[in-house]
C-alpha cells in the first residue's frame, strides 16, 4: 500500500462555502416528485425504509390488539376463527418479514455510510431497488389480507397444513411471494452494507477500530447471507409444490416429499432470522452506553468476538423448534448444548456493557439509556425462558403453548424493540436537528415496560397451565379468563405508550429543542456533520485515528482532499487498514430501480396465479436490467456523449468481417 | 479569514481498481456467496429425499416396459458440462485480455464464451429431457429438475451480461471500468462452472453412489 503523505494547506471559509455549495449540486437530488422517485442517497432510501416498516409495524400492532380483545374473555365473538387465524399469521408476518429484518436494514443503511465516514453506500441503485421491492412485498401481504385471502397457517407456514391439500384456494401463496420479495430486500440490504463496510471506510478506520454498530451490522448482514436463500427455497418449493400446473411434490410425501423438510429449511433460516433481528438491537446498546457512561466501550474486542461467534452458534441450533418432532437422542443433545452454548457470547455481552456504565462517569439517564436499561432486564429474563426451553423434556411440555409465546416476545421485543426505540431517541436529533422530547420519552418508556410485562408475564403462567397458542377462543372452565384479561389491559397499554411515541415525534419535529451537531457528545462519526447530514454527508471525508474518532480527534487530525466535486466521487480503501486505495464514482439518481422492483413484483404476484408469470416476467426483468446496465456514471454517460460526436462505427473484430474487410 | 489546516491529498489516487481492490468485485463475491447458499440447500435437499425412496432414482412405470433404474442421461449432461468449462476457459481468455486492455482480444474472447453459453443453454433442455422424468412425477424429478433449472437460469444471466458487455465496449471502447467489469464477469463464469461441477457430478453419479 502506498502511503500518502499529510500535508498542509491554507484554507478560508469563503473556500468552505464554496466548496458546500458545488458539493450540493452534485449529490442533492432533483426537486420534485421524479427527483424523490429517482433519489439514490442512503439517508432518503433509509428514512423510506423506517418510515414504511414502522407503518407496518402499526398495522401489525392493530392486528395484536384485535387478537387481545378476543382473547380477553371465553367464549368470545369478537373475531371469528378464521379473521383470527388471518389476523395471528399476518401479525407475525409483518413483524418478522416486514418489520423487525427491513427496519433494522435500513438503521444500518442510514447510519453506517456515516459511522464509517463516506458519502453514500457503494450501490445506490441496487440501495433504491431494495426499497421498492420491499415495499411491493408488504403492500401484497396487505391487500391479500383486505380481499380476505390473508395467508393463515401461521407465520411459519408448516406442510402439510399450508400445501395444497389443506390449505386451497391462494391465501398461502400471498404468503410465500411475499416471502421472495421482502427477502430479495434483504439480500440487497446485506450486500450493501457489507461492501460499504469493506472498501469505503475513511481513512485510517482499520479493522479495530470499527463501531461496535458497525461491525453487528457486518455481522448481521453475513447472517443475512447464509440465511435468507433458505427461506426463499423453502417458500419456493412450497409456491411449486400448490402452483397448478407445476405442482412439484418437495413435500407431498405420497410422492416422496417430505413434511419434515420443509422444518428443516425453514428453521435454518428462522432460527438466524432471531439473531439477525438481535444482533443490530445490539449495536444500538453498544452505541448508546458508551455516550451516556462517557467512556469508551469497556471489551471491545470481546464485544466484537461474541457477535461473531454468536453468528456462528446462531446457524447451530434450528433443530432446537422441533423438538417435538422424531430428532435422533444424539441430535436432541447436540443441539440443546448448542442453544445453551450461545448464551456464553450474550452473557459476554451483558457484562461488558455493565462493565462500561460501572466505570464510566455517573450516566446520563437520559431516555436512550432508560430504554437500554429496559433491553438489558427484559432480555436477560427472555434469555432465562430460553435456556428452559432449550431443554427437551420441558420444551416438549410446553410446545405449542403461550409459554413459548411469553419467550419470543420476551427476546424480541425486549431484545430488539426496546433497544429500537432507544436508538429513535438517541439518533432522531441526528435526522432532524432536534430533540425528541425527554419527558414524554420517559412516560413512553414507563407505559411500554409495565404494559409490555403485564402483557406477556402472565403468558408464562398461562402457557403452563397449557394454554395452546394460536386458538381463538376458550371456555370458561379453563380459568384463564383473568390471566387473559391482565393481558389485555397490558397490550393496550403498550399502544398508549407508541401512541405517546408518536406524538413526541409530531411535536418535536416542528418544535422540539435544537440539537446542533452533537447534542449528546457522542464520540462516533455521525455525529461530526451537521444534523440532518448534507446531501454529501461530509464536506471533507475525515481520517480516523481510533474507535470513538471525535473523542480522540484534535485540530491537527487531517482529512481528505482532492476528490473531484464534479461527480458523486468516493474513496476507496482497503479492508484491513483502510489506507486510501484509488478513487470511485458512484453512479448518480435513477428511475431504473423503481422500474426493475415493478418488474420483479408484478413477476411474483401473477406467479400467485400463473406460472407462465414467470418466464414472461423474468425476461421483462431482464429488459429492464438492460437500461440499468447501460446508464452508468456520470463519465461514462459524457464519454459515451463524446464518441457519438465523433461518430465511431461499432467497430467489429476482423474475425466477424468478411474476407478482406478491415474495420 | 484563513486558517491552515493538514489534509491528504487523493487526488493523485487511480480512478478504478482492475481487480478484487473494487467493491463491484466484492459485491459480486458476496451474490456469488448467496448463490452457493442456495445450490447447498438444493443439494441438502436431494440428499435429504434420498432417504424416502427404496430405489434412487425410484423406477420410471409410466411407460412400458418399465425403466428400474432411470438414471440421468450421462452423455448429454457430461457433453455440456464440457461446454461450460469451455466457457468458463473463453471468459478466462477474456479477462487476460482485459488485462492487456486489448479491445479486440476482448471481443473475439467474449464472443466464443456466448457462443459456448447459448450452446450449453441449449444442450440444458437436452438435459431436462435425459432425466427420463417430468419434474411433477416424483419428489425425485423435482429436485432434479429444480437443479437444472436454478444452473440454467444462471447460465441466462451470464450469456445476457456477456452479451451487453461485448456490444458496449464494440461500441465504445474498452476503458479501465469496463475492463473491471469484464473480469468480474469472468469471475461469475468461473464460478457458473465451478458449481456445475459438484451438482453434474450428483445429478448423473448420485443415481449410481446411492444405490439401486
Amino acid at each position: 500500500v502506498k502511503r500518502l503523505a499529510i500535508q498542509e494547506v491554507e484554507i478560508s471559509e469563503k473556500s468552505d462555502a464554496l466548496l458546500h455549495h458545488e458539493l450540493d449540486i452534485t449529490w442533492k437530488r432533483r426537486p420534485g416528485l421524479i427527483g424523490w422517485i429517482e433519489s439514490t442517497n442512503h439517508k432518503d432510501i433509509a428514512r423510506r425504509y423506517i418510515i414504511t416498516a414502522f407503518v407496518f409495524f402499526l398495522l401489525a400492532g392493530i392486528l395484536a390488539l384485535l387478537m387481545r380483545i378476543q382473547l380477553a374473555f371465553p367464549e368470545n365473538r369478537f373475531l371469528g376463527p378464521d379473521l383470527y387465524n388471518q389476523f395471528f399469521t399476518v401479525h407475525g408476518t409483518t413483524m418478522m418479514f416486514l418489520f423487525a429484518v427491513p427496519i433494522m436494514e435500513a438503521m444500518g443503511l442510514y447510519f453506517v455510510p456515516l459511522m464509517v465516514g463516506t458519502r453514500n453506500v457503494a450501490f445506490p441503485r441496487l440501495n433504491a431497488f431494495g426499497y421498492w421491492v420491499f415495499l411491493f412485498g408488504g403492500i401484497l401481504l396487505y391487500v391479500g389480507l383486505i380481499c380476505n385471502v390473508g395467508p393463515d397457517a401461521g407465520w411459519f407456514a408448516y406442510v402439510p397444513l399450508a400445501g395444497p391439500q389443506y390449505s386451497p384456494g391462494k391465501r398461502v401463496d400471498f404468503w410465500s411471494q411475499m416471502i421472495t420479495l421482502t427477502e430479495i430486500a434483504a439480500l440487497v440490504g446485506a450486500v450493501e452494507i457489507i461492501t460499504t463496510v469493506f472498501k469505503h471506510r475513511a481513512p485510517g478506520m482499520s479493522l479495530n477500530r470499527i463501531p461496535i454498530f458497525v461491525w453487528a451490522m457486518v455481522v448481521q448482514s453475513f447472517m443475512v447471507i447464509f440465511a435468507m436463500p433458505a427461506v426463499m427455497l423453502a417458500s419456493g418449493y412450497l409456491a411449486m409444490d400448490r402452483l397448478a400446473h407445476v405442482n412439484t411434490h418437495f413435500f407431498n410425501p405420497a410422492e416422496g416429499g417430505d413434511a419434515l423438510l420443509y422444518q428443516h429449511i425453514f428453521w435454518f433460516f428462522g432460527h438466524p432470522e432471531v439473531y439477525i433481528i438481535f444482533i443490530p438491537a445490539t449495536g444500538f446498546i453498544s452505541t448508546i452506553i458508551p455516550t451516556f457512561a462517557r467512556r469508551k466501550i469497556f471489551g471491545y474486542t470481546a464485544l466484537v468476538l461474541a457477535l461473531i461467534s454468536t453468528a456462528f452458534i446462531g446457524f447451530g441450533l434450528w433443530v432446537h423448534h422441533m423438538f417435538a418432532t422424531p430428532v435422533p437422542e444424539l441430535g436432541q443433545g447436540f443441539f440443546t448444548a448448542a442453544s445453551m452454548i450461545i448464551a456464553i457470547p450474550a452473557g459476554i455481552q451483558i457484562f461488558c456493557w455493565i462493565a462500561t456504565l460501572w466505570g464510566g462517569t455517573r450516566p446520563r439517564l437520559k431516555t436512550p439509556l432508560l430504554f437500554a436499561g429496559g433491553f438489558i432486564a427484559l432480555f436477560v429474563f427472555g434469555g432465562l425462558s430460553g435456556i428452559m426451553l432449550a431443554a427437551v423434556p420441558i420444551d416438549l411440555q410446553v410446545h405449542d403453548t403461550f409459554f413459548v409465546v411469553a419467550h419470543f416476545h420476551y427476546v424480541l421485543i425486549g431484545g430488539a424493540i426496546f433497544p429500537l426505540f432507544g436508538a429513535f431517541y438517541y439518533w432522531f436529533p441526528k435526522w432532524t436537528g432536534r430533540m425528541l422530547g425527554e419527558s414524554l420519552g420517559k412516560w413512553n418508556f414507563w407505559t411500554f415496560f409495565i404494559g409490555f410485562n403485564l402483557t406477556f408475564f402472565p403468558m408464562h403462567q398461562l402457557g403452563l397451565h397449557g394454554m395452546p397458542r394460536r386458538i381463538y377462543t376458550y371456555v370458561p372452565e379453563t380459568g384463564w379468563g383473568t390471566l387473559n384479561f391482565v393481558a389485555t389491559i397490558g397490550a393496550f397499554l403498550i399502544g398508549v405508550s407508541v401512541l405517546l411515541f408518536m406524538i413526541n415525534v409530531a411535536v418535536s419535529r416542528k418544535r422540539g429543542e435544537i440539537a446542533g451537531n452533537n447534542p449528546w457528545f457522542a464520540g462516533t462519526l455521525e455525529w461530526a456533520t451537521t444534523s440532518p447530514p448534507p446531501s454529501y454527508n461530509f464536506m471533507h471525508v475525515p481520517s480516523v485515528a481510533g474507535r470513538f474518532p471525535l473523542w480522540d480527534r484534535d485540530e491537527l487530525s487531517p482529512v481528505v482532499t482532492g476528490l473531484l466535486v464534479q461527480y458523486r466521487e468516493v474513496l476507496n480503501t482497503t479492508v484491513l487498514e483502510a489506507a486510501p486505495d484509488h478513487r470511485h464514482e458512484l453512479c448518480g439518481d435513477s428511475i431504473h430501480p423503481l422500474i426493475l422492483a415493478v418488474a420483479v413484483g408484478l413477476t411474483f404476484t401473477f406467479g400467485i396465479f400463473n406460472p407462465w408469470a414467470f418466464p414472461i416476467g423474468g425476461f421483462a426483468s431482464l429488459l429492464a436490467l438492460i437500461p440499468w446496465f447501460w446508464s452508468g456514471t456520470e463519465t461514462e454517460k459524457q464519454e459515451r456523449d463524446r464518441k457519438k460526436k465523433t461518430a465511431e462505427p461499432f467497430e467489429l473484430p476482423a474475425p466477424f468481417l468478411p474476407k478482406g474487410e478491415t474495420s | 479569514v484563513t486558517k491552515t489546516r493538514r489534509v491528504i491529498d487523493v487526488s493523485g489516487l487511480p480512478l478504478s481498481a482492475i481487480d478484487h481492490r473494487s467493491p463491484i468485485w466484492i459485491g459480486n463475491a458476496l451474490l456469488l456467496a448467496i448463490e452457493t447458499t442456495m445450490f447447498a440447500i438444493l443439494v441438502a435437499t436431494y440428499f435429504y429425499l434420498r432417504a424416502n425412496f427404496q430405489n434412487w432414482p425410484p423406477p420410471q412405470v409410466n411407460y412400458l416396459p418399465p425403466n428400474f433404474h432411470p438414471a440421468p442421461d450421462l452423455f448429454w449432461g457430461t457433453l455440456n458440462l464440457i461446454v461450460i468449462l469451455a466457457a468458463a476457459f473463453f471468459m478466462f481468455v477474456t479477462d487476460r485480455a482485459a488485462l492487456r486492455y486489448d479491445k479486440k482480444g476482448v471481443l473475439i474472447a467474449s464472443a466464443v464464451a456466448v457462443a459456448c453459453g447459448l450452446v450449453a443453454i441449449a444442450f440444458r433442455f437436452r438435459e431436462f429431457h435425459g432425466t427420463q422424468f417430468r419434474w411433477d412425477d416424483n419428489a425425485y424429478a423435482s429436485v432434479v429438475w429444480g437443479i437444472l433449472f436454478m444452473h440454467l437460469l444462471h447460465l441466462l444471466v451470464g450469456v445476457v451480461e456477456d452479451t451487453l458487455m461485448f456490444v458496449y465496449i464494440g461500441k465504445y471502447g474498452l476503458d479501465d471500468k469496463h475492463a473491471r467489469d469484464v473480469r468480474v464477469t469472468a469471475v461469475y463464469w468461473y464460478w457458473i462452472a465451478g458449481i456445475w461441477v459438484p451438482l453434474y457430478a450428483i445429478i448423473y453419479f448420485g443415481p449410481y453412489w446411492l444405490g439401486l
